[in-house]
């Protein structure tokens, strides 16, 4: 994709659902959750792989990879979807319709705070231009996207049923069989650089629980080798193609002596890491108490520059609302007279005791 | 605009033919600015450059050159550049392989003809497949490249933009190690050839982490260790992370007299690196 920044500016091909970066004049489509898009960088490049590594259920790393399809769908992108864990036709029946209310994510920038307004340039505008189309949707959880739009989309699926390539070099040829699909899904729909369609499109890869107990090998030994030249072979496949990868891994399923969560991260261009409180200590601890999960970015990889992205903090944390999944900075909550789950609040009553205060005791001469 | 990197690791002043340069990236940081330095860093010796690119491709080489002011392009095209992309030969590969079975199910024949041939011209690496000659027939485009360089250009730096991707390619260490050793004897055939070898380390037991075993055998090896690590601390504004440099050639030490080893904080921005002794705002 690199070499293709050229052939962008010369020609711009016009992709709907897409915007150049301003950074890099790289092109970037949005992962389906705005608020993340903000995080990464203004969105994710094209011929690049994000990883996703899991929280301990993957519930939400299954909502976000949903939402990164669904944004395909919306977007009219071509989408492969590959999954052993589930069965890909039903995590595309599965979903999100978009909330009509908001359309496009960030307000418009004449819209000025009525209350606060000192704070109303805060949050940063990204003022790449988007060619007039929406940039990112918001999904409304509890309604699922309308069939006819879903029969409409170009989808691929891959359950692994039916493995039709072999190579001797990977232990399960499951590997084989994506890699080669992803190489024909670029070939047939002309996603190539080097191919020249009437009308550009993208190709978005969604690809659940990649190394999961339904990958297994029959060598134990092999498997760690299988996952990381499946990663390199489809990370040398995407850079010459306009095409997005998002692949999951349960990442804590994985024993990591030989740091092979650390490798994959180093074959991907982007990776976070999902903490979910679900289970957890964290879960009853009042400091969290808005949110439902921690976000840690662990890798954003420099595309044609010599600095990445960097977010103004790192301390982010994810909540889910019906119609939004939300990635946001964490703050802690505000004090008020009625929270008193602090440890501090219940030591004010024991020093007024000792001070001639309001209660006077029998010790107090 | 890479002019501190540069002088900072004392690349501009030390005539580097026949020395190896190694490039640790610890894992969350990354290096890839210590490359492009030295890359600037030879074009203006007007050295030849051989790029060798698991990593990253030659468009994000291209693109960043642009900013740091050289066309890597027309550099290429005026042979003062080569590149040589794994890859893309693994993206070949991926595509290769519906074709390759079919001809071995068709004729039998044809495959040992091709067996024989193979042996002769060591053939087009294929990561697909289990060959013991993957490690020679990745390498020898280098050597061919560099060899066809030395003609037109007086002395070559051999770039290797991540070597630890060579265990992605589910090749062994000692596999991994055979490619070293020919990059080595390569540079003593031809004295005016430069080696720049950079790897990606995990701090993980070295022992099971073939990546992080390489990078002790190579410390071992090179004359000037440039290590990469990013905050211990985490993330801030004002650094991206911490160079540590060591010379081990004794006389470059005495010559210019450099520490053993020293450390800088460095700052990534969009054209330049900023490096920073601790404790100082800029470098002098």
């Amino acid at each position: 994709m690199t070499s293709s920044i050229q052939l962008a500016k010369s020609k711009i091909p016009f992709v709907p659902g897409t915007k150049p970066s301003i950074q890099n004049a790289q092109l970037l489509v949005s992962t389906g959750v705005p608020s993340l898009d903000h995080v990464i960088g203004g969105g994710l490049p094209v011929g690049t792989i994000i990883l996703i590594e899991e929280d301990t259920y993957g519930s939400y790393g299954r909502i976000i990879l949903k939402y990164f399809m669904a944004e395909g769908v919306v977007s009219s992108h071509q989408l492969l979807v590959a999954s052993q864990d589930l069965k890909p036709t039903q995590l595309v029946a599965e979903l999100p319709a978009v909330a009509v209310d908001s359309i496009t994510c960030p307000p418009p920038q004449d819209e000025k705070m009525q209350i606060a307004w000192r704070y109303q340039n805060m949050r940063k505008i990204d003022t790449s231009p988007t060619g007039g189309q929406p940039f990112g949707h918001y999904y409304d959880l509890t309604k699922t996207i309308n069939k006819n739009i879903v029969e409409a989309a170009s989808i691929k699926h891959w359950d692994g049923s039916d493995v039709r390539y072999t190579a001797e070099s990977f232990g399960n040829n499951a590997y084989v069989d994506l890699l080669k699909t992803v190489q024909e899904s670029i070939k047939d729909g002309q996603f190539s650089i080097s191919s020249e369609p009437e009308k550009r499109n993208i190709l978005r890869i969604a690809i659940h629980s990649l190394g999961s107990r339904l990958w297994l090998n029959e060598k134990e030994e092999t498997m760690t080798g299988d996952l990381l030249k499946f990663f390199y072979c489809l990370k040398s496949l995407l850079r010459n193609a306009y095409a997005v990868a998002m692949v999951t891994i349960p990442a804590h399923h994985f024993d990591n002596s030989d740091a092979v969560v650390e490798r994959t991260e180093h074959l991907s261009d982007i990776a976070l890491r999902l903490e979910s409180f679900a289970g957890s200590a964290k879960e009853a601890n009042p400091i969290f108490s808005d949110y439902h999960g921690l976000l840690h970015i662990r890798k954003l990889g420099a595309l044609n520059s010599l600095a990445p992205h960097y977010p103004e903090s790192v301390d982010l944390a994810f909540k889910l609302r019906r119609k939004k999944f939300v990635v946001e900075v964490l703050h802690l909550p505000p004090e008020l007279p009625g929270t008193a789950q602090r440890e501090q609040d219940e030591i004010v009553p024991l020093a007024r005791d000792c001070s001639s205060g309001a209660r006077k005791s029998r010790l107090d001469f | 605009m890479t002019d501190s990197v540069c002088s900072a690791l004392g690349i501009d002043r030390v005539d580097m033919c026949g020395k190896t340069i190694l490039i640790e990236e610890q894992h969350g940081s990354d290096a890839n600015f210590i490359v492009n330095a030295v890359v600037s860093g030879s074009l203006q010796k007007s050295q030849g450059i051989c790029l060798v690119l698991f990593h990253n491709t030659f468009g994000h080489y291209h693109n960043v050159g642009m900013k740091l002011g050289y066309n890597m392009k027309v550099l290429k095209e005026r042979g003062q550049v080569t590149v040589v992309e794994p890859m893309k030969i693994a993206a070949s590969n991926v595509e290769d392989l519906g074709h390759d079975s079919v001809d071995a199910a068709n004729v039998d024949l044809t495959k040992t003809d091709r067996k024989i041939t193979n042996t002769e011209d060591i053939g087009i690496p294929d990561i697909m497949k289990l060959d013991t000659m993957l490690v020679r027939q990745l390498f020898s485009p280098v050597r061919n490249k560099v060899h066809e360089m030395l003609k037109s250009m007086g002395s070559v730096n051999v770039i290797v933009d991540d070597l630890s991707h060579l265990f992605d390619m589910s090749l062994s260490l000692r596999d991994v190690w055979f490619y070293v050793r020919y990059l080595r004897s390569l540079m003593e055939f031809e004295p005016m050839i430069s080696v720049c070898i950079m790897t990606h380390t995990y701090k993980a037991d070295p022992d099971t982490c073939q990546p992080d075993m390489i990078a002790i055998g190579l410390k071992h090896m090179s004359d000037l260790i440039v290590s990469v690590e990013p905050l211990s601390t985490g993330h801030a504004n004002d650094v991206s992370g911490k160079i540590n440099i060591r010379w081990k050639v004794d006389e470059v030490r005495r010559k210019y007299r450099w520490a053993e080893k020293t450390t800088y904080l460095y700052k990534l921005l969009d054209r330049q690196v900023k490096m920073f002794a601790p404790g100082s705002s800029s470098l002098s």
